[in-house]
C-alpha cells in the first residue's frame, strides 16, 4: 500500500439505505452492520482503506441524509461534519455521494446540493445489479458529463469497483486544498434538474422487473398493513420475538448453567481448596457463570430484531405504530429506539437521533430505560426461577412476558404524562421511506448478532470482574480464617458497610446483602446476580455447597431472627424495583451526550430511582399489612 | 383536506403549507407534475403509504396536505 497523499478525510454522503455503510465496509474492511432499515447509521465513523488496496485514503461514513439542510439530529451529524467541522478531522473538499441507481432521479438531488455548496463530488453508483435485472443500465459517461462528477459503478454485494474508486479518490485528494463550503444555494429546488439528468442517463427499455419487485412489495403490504390482519400479525411477530427468548434459549441456558457450576466445583478441587481456589471458584467463576448463562437469550433477541430489520418489515412496523405512539407524544420513529431498548438502552438512545421533533426525542429518550433491556434479563430470570422453582418452564415465561408488556405500559404512561407537561416548539412529522421487502441475509444477521452479543460481554465483563473482586474481598476479609460464616460476614468490610445502609433497604423487605447487590447493580444491572452469587456462597454455603446454584442459597437465606429473606413478596418487590430503576452508568452517560443536557439525565436518574424505591416499599409494606409474606 | 382515494394516481400541482415540510418533500424527490400513487393507509388513522419513482414513503395526513394533488385516473 502506498502512503496517503493527503490526511484529509473524504466524507461519504447519501440518502438512507443507499449503500454507504456497505461501501465503507468494503473500503475499510470493517464489519459495521448494514441493514435494510433507513436510518441504521446514526453517527459518523472514520476509517482508513484496508491494507489490501494499493492506496491509503481516509473515509467517513455518515448517517443517511436526503439533504444538506438537516431535518433531524442524525442529519445534523452530517451537516456539522461538513459545515461546522468541529471534529478533529480535516474534511476534504472531495466528497463521495452514494447514489442508488434504482433511485437515480431522487438521489441526484443531493449530488446537486453538495455541488452547490462547493464540494468536489464523486458519485459512487450502487444497486446496479438491481437495475440490470430490469435490463436497465445507466450511461456512466453521460452521467459524468451531465453532472460534472467522476462516476464509479460499485457492486455492493461483491465489492467490484471499490479499487477503482479508491484510486480515483486518492488522485483527487492529493490536490485538494482547504476550503469552506457555502450554505447559500442549498435551498434551490434541484428535483427537476435531477429528474432530467436521470431520464437522459437511463436509456434502455425496462423489462418491468423493478416494477415487479415494487408490485410484489405492494402485494405483501396489502396483507402486512391490513387493518385487521396486519395489526394481528404485528402483535404475533412481537409476541413471537419475545417468547422465543425463552423457549429457544432454555436448553442452551441449562447447559451453560451446569457447565459453569461444574467448572466452579472442579477448579476449587484442582486449585487445592485454599484461599486462591476459593477466590477463583467462588469469586470469579461463580460470578461470571451467573451472568454468562443469559447470553443465549441476548443473542436470540439480537437475531430477532436483525431479521425484522433486514426483511424490510421494521420500517412498516414503525409506520403501523405511528398513530398509537403519537397519542402519547411519541412518533413512529420512536419504535425502533424503543424496540432496541429491549436489547440495550445505549444504542437505543442513539437510534433516537432519527426523530426530528425535540419533544418527541426527549420523551423517547426518557422512557427507553424502562424497557426490559438484556442486562435486566439475568436479574428477572434469577428472580423468576426462584419464584417458580420446580414448576413448568411456561410459567416464568408467561410472567416474563407480563414484565415485558408491563415495561411498555410504564413507558407509555410516563410518555403520556411527559406529553402533557412538555411544550412543543416544532410540529411533529413522520416521513419514512419503506424499503422493498427481501429475504433476510441470515449470515449477515447472525454475524451482526454475534458481534453485538460479544460487545455486550465485552462491556459487562470488566465491570463484573472488578466488582466481583471487590465484593469477594469485602465479604471475606479481614477475618478470612473465621469458621463461623455468619460471624465472618458480619465482621467483614462489606458487612460493616452493609449494616450502615441496611435501614434504607429494610422497608423493601430485604437485608443488607441484597442491599449491597442493589447498589452494585448501579454499575450494571446484571452485576446484581454476580454479587448475590458471591455473597450468598460465602454466607450460606459451605465448601460442599460450592456447586449448588445461587437459587438454592437464596431459598435458605435468612435474617438473624430466622425469617426467610427471599419470599414471594420480597422477590416480586425486587422485580418491581428493577422495572422502574435506572441503574446503568453507561445509559446516563449516553443520555447526557444525546440530549446535551446534564439536567435531563439527572431528572431521569432521580425520577426513575425514587419511583422504583417507593413503589417497591409501598408494595411490600401493603402485602405485609394484608398478611402476605 | 382534499378527499384522497386509496389505490389511485394523483398529479402534484404544487406545494402548500409549512415551508419546512414542503422543502423536505422536494428533497425526497417529489416535484411539480410528479405522479403519485396512493397505495394504502395504515390502520387506526395511521400514515398514508405513497409511491413515486419506484420508492415507497409513509407520511402522515399533515405532510400529504402540503401537496396540492389532482386525481389523474
Ligand atoms: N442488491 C444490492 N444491495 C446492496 C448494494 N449495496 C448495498 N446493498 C444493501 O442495501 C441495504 C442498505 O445498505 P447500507 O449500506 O446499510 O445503506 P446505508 O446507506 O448505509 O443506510 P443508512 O444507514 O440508513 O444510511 C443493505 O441491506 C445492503 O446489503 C448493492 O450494490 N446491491
Amino acid at each position: 500500500m502506498s502512503e496517503t497523499t493527503s490526511h484529509r478525510v473524504i466524507a461519504f454522503l447519501g440518502s438512507p439505505n443507499s449503500g454507504k455503510t456497505t461501501l465503507f465496509n468494503w473500503i475499510t474492511g470493517n464489519r459495521f452492520k448494514t441493514v435494510n432499515y433507513p436510518g441504521a447509521t446514526v453517527d459518523y465513523f472514520v476509517g482508513t482503506s484496508h491494507k489490501g488496496y494499493e492506496h491509503m485514503i481516509h473515509v467517513a461514513d455518515t448517517p443517511g441524509t436526503y439533504s444538506l439542510i438537516p431535518f433531524s439530529p442524525e442529519e445534523e451529524v452530517t451537516y456539522k461534519l461538513l459545515f461546522e467541522n468541529k471534529s478533529n478531522h480535516d474534511i476534504s473538499k472531495n466528497i463521495v455521494v452514494v447514489v442508488d441507481a434504482t433511485q437515480l432521479s431522487r438521489h441526484l438531488v443531493l449530488v446537486r446540493q453538495a455541488q452547490a455548496a462547493g464540494f468536489n463530488v464523486t458519485i459512487a453508483l450502487t444497486m446496479i445489479d438491481l437495475l440490470k435485472e430490469d435490463n436497465l443500465n445507466v450511461d456512466l459517461l453521460k452521467l459524468s458529463e451531465l453532472t460534472g462528477c467522476e462516476v464509479y459503478p460499485i457492486d455492493g454485494q461483491l465489492g467490484g469497483g471499490v479499487n477503482e474508486l479508491i484510486d480515483g479518490l486518492n488522485k483527487a485528494n492529493g490536490n485538494s486544498e482547504s476550503f469552506t463550503p457555502s450554505l447559500k444555494n442549498l435551498k434551490h429546488d434541484f428535483a427537476s434538474e435531477a429528474q432530467e439528468i436521470s431520464e437522459l442517463c437511463l436509456k434502455q427499455k425496462s423489462t418491468g422487473q423493478l416494477l415487479k419487485s415494487v408490485q410484489n412489495t405492494e402485494t405483501w403490504d396489502h396483507f402486512l398493513l391490513h387493518p385487521i390482519f396486519g395489526l394481528a400479525l404485528f402483535a404475533a411477530i412481537m409476541t413471537g420475538l419475545f417468547t422465543s427468548i425463552f423457549w429457544l434459549a432454555t436448553p442452551f441456558m441449562d447447559a451453560l448453567d451446569s457447565y459453569a457450576s461444574g467448572l466452579a466445583g472442579w477448579s476449587f478441587v484442582q486449585l487445592g481448596e485454599g484461599l486462591f481456589a476459593d477466590f477463583i471458584s467462588n469469586g470469579i467463576i461463580a460470578s461470571f457463570g451467573a451472568v454468562i448463562v443469559f447470553v443465549p437469550q441476548i443473542f436470540i433477541l439480537f437475531v430477532g430484531i436483525g431479521l425484522l430489520e433486514d426483511s424490510g418489515y421494521l420500517a412498516r412496523a414503525a409506520s403501523l405504530i405511528d398513530r398509537p405512539l403519537s397519542m402519547v407524544g411519541l412518533n413512529g420513529r420512536s419504535f425502533v429506539p424503543i424496540l432496541s431498548g429491549f436489547a440495550c438502552a445505549v444504542p437505543a438512545m442513539m437510534a433516537a437521533r432519527t426523530i426530528g421533533s425535540k419533544k418527541e426525542r426527549w420523551i423517547t429518550l426518557f422512557i427507553i430505560p424502562f424497557m426490559t433491556c438484556s442486562a435486566r434479563l439475568p436479574v428477572y430470570a434469577l428472580l423468576l426461577s426462584f419464584l417458580f422453582f420446580g414448576s413448568k418452564a411456561i410459567l416464568p415465561g408467561i410472567v416474563l412476558a407480563i414484565i415485558y408488556i408491563g415495561s411498555l405500559i410504564i413507558g407509555g404512561i410516563s410518555a403520556a404524562i411527559l406529553n402533557r407537561i412538555l411544550k412543543d416548539e416544532k410540529p411533529s412529522a413522520f416521513m419514512l421511506e419503506l424499503p422493498l421487502y427481501r429475504k433476510p441475509k441470515f449470515k449477515v444477521v447472525l454475524l451482526n448478532a454475534l458481534s453485538k452479543t460479544y460487545g455486550y460481554i465485552k462491556r459487562a465483563g470488566p465491570i463484573i470482574f472488578v466488582l466481583s473482586v471487590f465484593i469477594w474481598l469485602g465479604t471475606n476479609f479481614p477475618n478470612y480464617e473465621e469458621t463461623d460464616a455468619t460471624v465472618k460476614v458480619q465482621s467483614s468490610y462489606l458487612g460493616q458497610a452493609g449494616h450502615a445502609i441496611e435501614p434504607l433497604f429494610e422497608p423493601m423487605g430485604v437485608d443488607w446483602r441484597v442491599g449491597v447487590g442493589l447498589l452494585s447493580a448501579f454499575a450494571a444491572r446484571e452485576v446484581f446476580v454476580s454479587t448475590l452469587a458471591i455473597i450468598f456462597n460465602i454466607t450460606d454455603g459451605s465448601e460442599e455447597q460450592i456447586t449448588t446454584s445461587l437459587i438454592k442459597n437464596m431459598q435458605t437465606a435468612s435474617f438473624p431472627n430466622g425469617e426467610l429473606i427471599f419470599t414471594p413478596v420480597t422477590v416480586i418487590g425486587l422485580i418491581l424495583f428493577f422495572m422502574f430503576a435506572l441503574q446503568c452508568i453507561s445509559t446516563t452517560g449516553v443520555a447526557i451526550k444525546e440530549m446535551k443536557s446534564v439536567k435531563f439525565a439527572l431528572y431521569q436518574l432521580v425520577a426513575m430511582n425514587v419511583a422504583a424505591y417507593f413503589i417497591t416499599v409501598i408494595f411490600v409494606q401493603s402485602c405485609y399489612l394484608l398478611g402476605f409474606h | 383536506m382534499q378527499k384522497l382515494k386509496l389505490k389511485s394516481y394523483y398529479k402534484v400541482l404544487g406545494f402548500q403549507g409549512s415551508d419546512q415540510l414542503a422543502q423536505r418533500l422536494k428533497e425526497l424527490g417529489i416535484q411539480i407534475n410528479e405522479s403519485l400513487y396512493i397505495q394504502t393507509k395504515i390502520p387506526l388513522g395511521g400514515p398514508y403509504v405513497v409511491r413515486f419513482k419506484n420508492a415507497h414513503i409513509a407520511l402522515r395526513k399533515d405532510e400529504l396536505e402540503c401537496l396540492k394533488l389532482q386525481a389523474t385516473e
